[in-house]
């Protein structure tokens, strides 16, 4: 195409003005590993490489560092041009995006035909992560990363509301939060910059899906958003901001994370901010974690998220990028993972380890993270162009949904059953 | 410069009237210096307090920044924030820093030396297409930098550059940016064009115009570019983190950038601070200096008389 | 840029017509080349992408206008964020020139310890964008931010700057003619470049204070103002970092700005062939913009050297 040509041509040009930076072809045999810096992967990055520079020392492990709150538009400009390392950091939400782009490679193959690899001493949900239509591997991920219950036992305490169980409902956990609310005036659901966290599919989808309903049938074609029984769910997950008022007013700015200052009793989140806030020093309350309230059928349901690694299609050698990436599955690895109060074990193996029972708090109830775990599920995964959970039409309408009844003052019905059509009209083109 | 009072005043009059009179007019003074002191230093409170906060951040420790209700000054003061983020496992601040200044060591002098070129030529030449090309390099700074970015991303993967200082250098002697030579060119179209007739009839060429003449009139202009840019280096995130990937490599912003998202859902703010503060200071230090180095050109141009 | 470039006809050239043609282009030689290399061969690669289904990952489709009819029709999105950025850009460009003139009439005077005022008023432009988010907003916070508890001392309502729709907007324009600085630095060198026989001249004239001003500072200000004007203007279109870290659009999107748009477009849906064709539409607009503002140039911005009534 004419213009093709004239894009090759000026980029021609400017290499010929810069072709004298020479390119050393043959260099010795290097993989590129590019990865976040930050508390909770520093530890990971440096086993990753050292178990692979003693399986391989004849090969030069170069570091590269991507910026966690850019990673999108990194690794989009590294995908175009082809350039990303060997073996990149991914996350949850880049599995689909990346697998059906054809630029992470589905290690699949490879790990079925490691003799030292055995891909079963991993919990299924986790992996269904990193399954895409649910086939592949697309992603190994770095732990045991399930939606889990924070909360302030100091907060509890001052109210005089019953701590959180094992057992608890969510009926029972918001009638603490109105005895919280009363007490001190804390609220308890954290909403995150502009209900960020509030939207989030991790929190809301369990919902839905507790109460009978769903957000896309089986068959993919029909969006089911307006159905009663999501509808259902939706209000009375809402009804936490709208009726109950526990939830963190979307433009109550408390100064930081709400729960962090103190400022809301609950959080759900996953393993990995058991680090921030054990950092804080002195400690700013008591805290500890338990799994997941049920429904009021006694379901318990959550979701999943995590970080992990690729083996991306710019890879040299696919074989070495394995040898790279499978130690993140190493039991060193997520032990020392965990023992740094970074993340879970995703080994079956590994879950009555004593060091890890053992591990001083907080959390005192640390094994609740790894018995929430049966309770993860995947976010949905929606054919075609319209998006996904994530990013795109999908998300914004449930956002703007979510938006109008709770800032809104729509009701539930009308505005989710907007939603619904939108996303319905998108799926059928 | 536009200079208000006292000047001219006291050798004009001299008749007996004039000691009232300039009672008068010193009132005046005392008054119109008063008013401007005074909306100076309104001016500068306003204009200092979010610096204040970020100086009182960071020597708050991490536990008080992140206790409700928030305190503005720190009950309690912490240094160690400084030390310890300087010298954070995984950083090279000092390194960084090294590397943003030779960066800007690399960039100013082309920034300067092209913008001001090419400034000249549209203020003062004329040839076909200068109008042209000076909306073009206009309209180079209206689309939006993200989507140039992946192109301009691929072209300097192909020449190699990633990764090295190339990409934050090379443009910058190609003109040294289009704010820059509009900037310039408006300055060097304030210059009286007697200026260039005269050194024509002395048989100067456009060049030596240009570096003889209208480079030393247009001192207050370079001064604020070279300012202006250097600052731009000292605290210009996107463009490195683009196209830096190896630590070694980066700069001071992108490691202060680090600290936002260090820990999962919480700012290492104490540090961010701390760090933003050792990078204010240079530049505070800068731009005293070169204040002195502002002063008019017209003051000793030969226009008058 | 009073002189009309037009070609004179070939038989009233100036004898120099090509040495001069030579000598200017050599001139402009730089920039010439960088543009060509960095910007425009860039630019038409977006351009190219805008009438492909580009998704960055893949082979792009050509599909002709598609992107930009969708832009128009189906975008709900679109004329939204656009009218947030151009009422962001219209409270900035106005308010950033009046500090900016204000403060340099102010830093331009003969006070002692001008030195100090100066650095301090410039002192914004040398915090990093991540500070500077972070500090914003604090100070904005409702419950326990210092402008709230000023406003309460002084006895006025206390407002939810970042957090409510109506206000959100104009607390970012604050933020950003605080940040600013570089409207008042070229104001300030702008205003050292007048000459002081001129302001004599009109105080032996008999003009006060506010008629030196209109008649004499004003216009000699003019090519700076409408370099800061123009500036500003694009500047005001292409903000977006501060709504990204700051306010993420809200609340209930009234901080969603153009450039918000396009980068979530481009970045997490992965529409890059989309955001092109949003790229281009906004580049348009600007560009009429600033060539409004440039025809209308001879109007009201003097050079020196010229003669006007």
């Amino acid at each position: 195409m004419f213009i093709r040509k004239v894009v090759a041509g000026l980029m021609m040009s400017a290499f010929a003005i810069g072709g004298s930076v020479a390119v050393a072809q043959d260099a010795p045999k290097e993989i590129r590993f590019a990865s976040l810096q930050g508390s909770f992967v520093d530890g990971v990055n440096t086993m990753l490489i050292e178990q692979f520079e003693a399986l391989h020392p004849d090969v030069t492990v170069k570091f590269e560092v991507l910026d966690g709150a850019t990673l999108d538009v990194t690794l989009a400009a590294q995908a175009a041009a082809g350039s990303l390392a060997d073996v990149i950091f991914t996350a949850d939400l880049y599995v689909v995006p990346f697998a059906k782009g054809g630029i992470s490679v589905d290690m699949e193959p490879l790990a079925a035909a490691d003799p030292d690899f055995d891909i079963s001493d991993v919990y299924e949900n986790m992996l269904d992560l990193s399954k895409v239509e649910g086939k592949g591997l697309y992603m190994i991920p770095s732990s045991y990363d399930v939606v889990t219950m924070y909360y302030n036992k100091t907060l509890f305490e001052q109210a005089g509301a019953p701590l959180p169980t094992a057992e608890s409902t969510w009926d029972d956990v918001i009638a603490s939060c109105k005895t919280i609310l009363e007490a001190t005036g804390a609220y308890c659901f954290p909403a995150g910059t502009n209900g960020g966290t509030t939207k989030w599919w991790a929190t809301y989808v369990p919902w839905i899906k507790g109460f009978g309903g769903d957000i896309l049938s089986e068959d993919g074609t029909t969006v089911l958003l307006s159905s009663p029984e999501s509808l259902a769910g939706l209000k009375a997950y809402t009804d936490i901001w709208t009726t109950h008022g526990v939830g963190q007013p979307f433009d109550f700015d408390a100064g930081g994370d709400c729960f962090m200052v103190g400022k809301c009793a609950l959080q759900f989140t996953i393993p990995g901010p058991m680090a921030s806030l054990r950092a804080i020093d002195p400690q700013p309350f008591e805290w500890d974690v338990e799994v997941i309230p049920s429904f009021a059928d006694g379901t318990k349901i959550t979701g999943m998220g995590t970080y992990g690694f690729s083996i991306s299609a710019n890879a040299k050698d696919p074989q070495l990028a394995w040898d790279f990436i499978k130690g993140l599955l190493s039991a060193e690895t997520q032990k020392a993972s965990t023992l740094a109060y970074n993340g879970m074990p995703l080994l079956k193996s590994l879950r009555n380890d004593p060091d890890i029972l053992a591990l001083a708090g907080p959390p005192d109830n640390i094994e609740a993270f790894m018995n929430n775990g049966a309770n993860g599920i995947t976010p949905t995964y929606f054919p075609g162009n319209c998006g996904s959970l994530y990013a795109g039409q999908i998300n914004t309408e449930i956002n703007d949904a979510f938006d109008a009844v709770i800032v809104g003052g729509s009701s539930v019905e009308d505005a989710f059953t907007t939603a619904n059509d939108n996303i319905q009209s998108c799926l059928e083109g | 410069m536009t200079s208000t009072t006292n000047t001219s005043t006291s050798t004009v009059y001299s008749t007996p009237n004039s000691a009232k009179i300039k009672a008068v007019r010193r009132r005046q003074e005392v008054t119109s210096k008063g008013f401007v002191y005074t909306l100076l230093i309104i001016g500068a409170l306003v204009f200092v307090l979010p610096l204040v906060v970020m100086v009182s951040t960071s020597l708050k420790s991490y536990a008080e920044i992140n206790s409700y209700p928030p305190t503005f000054l720190p009950n309690q003061i912490v240094p160690s924030n400084f030390v310890e983020a300087w010298n954070y496992p995984n950083t090279m601040f000092p390194r960084w820093t090294f590397n943003t200044i030779f960066i800007i060591v690399a960039t100013v002098p082309g920034v300067v030396l092209s913008s001001s070129l090419c400034a000249y030529g549209f203020a003062r030449l004329r040839f076909p297409g200068r109008n042209l090309w000076f909306m073009l390099v206009l309209a180079s700074l209206m689309l939006p930098a993200q989507v140039t970015l992946i192109p301009l991303y691929i072209l300097f993967h192909k020449l190699g550059w990633l990764n090295t200082f190339a990409p934050l250098i090379v443009p910058a002697w190609f003109g040294g940016g289009a704010i820059n030579i509009f900037l310039m060119r408006q300055f060097f179209m304030q210059i009286p064009r007697e200026l260039d007739e005269a050194a024509i009839i002395d048989g100067a060429g456009h060049l030596t115009i240009w570096w003889k003449i209208y480079l030393p009139l247009a001192r207050p202009a370079l001064i604020s570019v070279t300012l202006l840019t250097i600052l731009g280096i000292w605290n210009d995130f996107l463009n490195p983190f683009i196209f830096l990937s190896d630590p070694n490599n980066f700069t001071i912003s992108l490691g202060l950038n680090l600290f936002r998202n260090y820990f999962p859902q919480l700012a290492r703010t104490d540090y961010i601070m701390a760090i933003s503060t050792l990078m204010v200071i240079p530049m505070i230090v800068m731009f005293l200096a070169a204040q002195r180095y502002i002063v008019s050109g017209f003051v000793t141009s030969g226009i008058k008389g | 840029m009073t002189a009309v470039a037009s070609k004179p006809p070939k038989s009233q050239r100036s004898p120099t017509f090509w040495r001069d043609t030579l000598r200017g282009y050599l001139f402009i030689l730089p920039v010439v080349l960088g543009l060509l290399i960095w910007t425009f061969g860039p630019m038409i690669a977006s351009a190219y992408y805008s009438l492909t289904n580009y998704k960055i990952i893949g082979v792009p489709e050509f599909i002709g206008f598609q992107n930009y009819i969708e832009l128009f029709t189906k975008d709900k999105a679109f004329i939204q964020s656009l009218s947030i950025t151009v009422r962001f850009g219209i409270m900035f460009v106005i308010l950033s020139q009046i500090v900016g003139i204000g403060l340099g009439i102010l830093l331009t005077q003969k006070v002692r310890g001008l030195t100090i005022f100066r650095t301090i008023f410039y002192l914004p432009i040398i915090v990093p964008a991540a500070a500077s988010a972070v500090l914003w907003k604090y100070l904005y916070n409702k419950e326990f931010g210092p402008i709230s508890s000023v406003f309460q001392a002084l006895g006025l309502p206390s407002i939810n700057w970042l957090g409510s729709p109506e206000s959100a907007l104009f607390a970012l324009v604050i933020m950003t003619v605080w940040g600013s600085a570089v409207t008042t630095i070229i104001y300030v060198a702008g205003l050292q470049n007048i000459p002081e026989d001129l302001i004599d001249a009109a105080k032996i004239d008999g003009a006060n204070g506010l008629q030196r001003f209109w008649s004499v500072t004003i216009p000699m200000l003019s090519p700076t103002i409408f370099f800061n004007v123009v500036t500003g203007i694009i500047g005001a279109f292409q903000f977006f970092v501060p709504a990204f870290i700051m306010t993420n659009g809200g609340p209930a999107k009234s901080t969603y700005f153009y450039n918000f748009n396009l980068y979530e477009k481009a970045f997490k849906w992965l529409e890059m062939g989309y955001a092109s064709a949003m790229a281009w539409v906004l580049f348009a607009i600007i560009i009429v913009l600033t060539l409004f503002i440039f025809r209308s140039s001879p109007l009201w911005v003097y050079y020196e050297g010229e003669v006007r009534s």
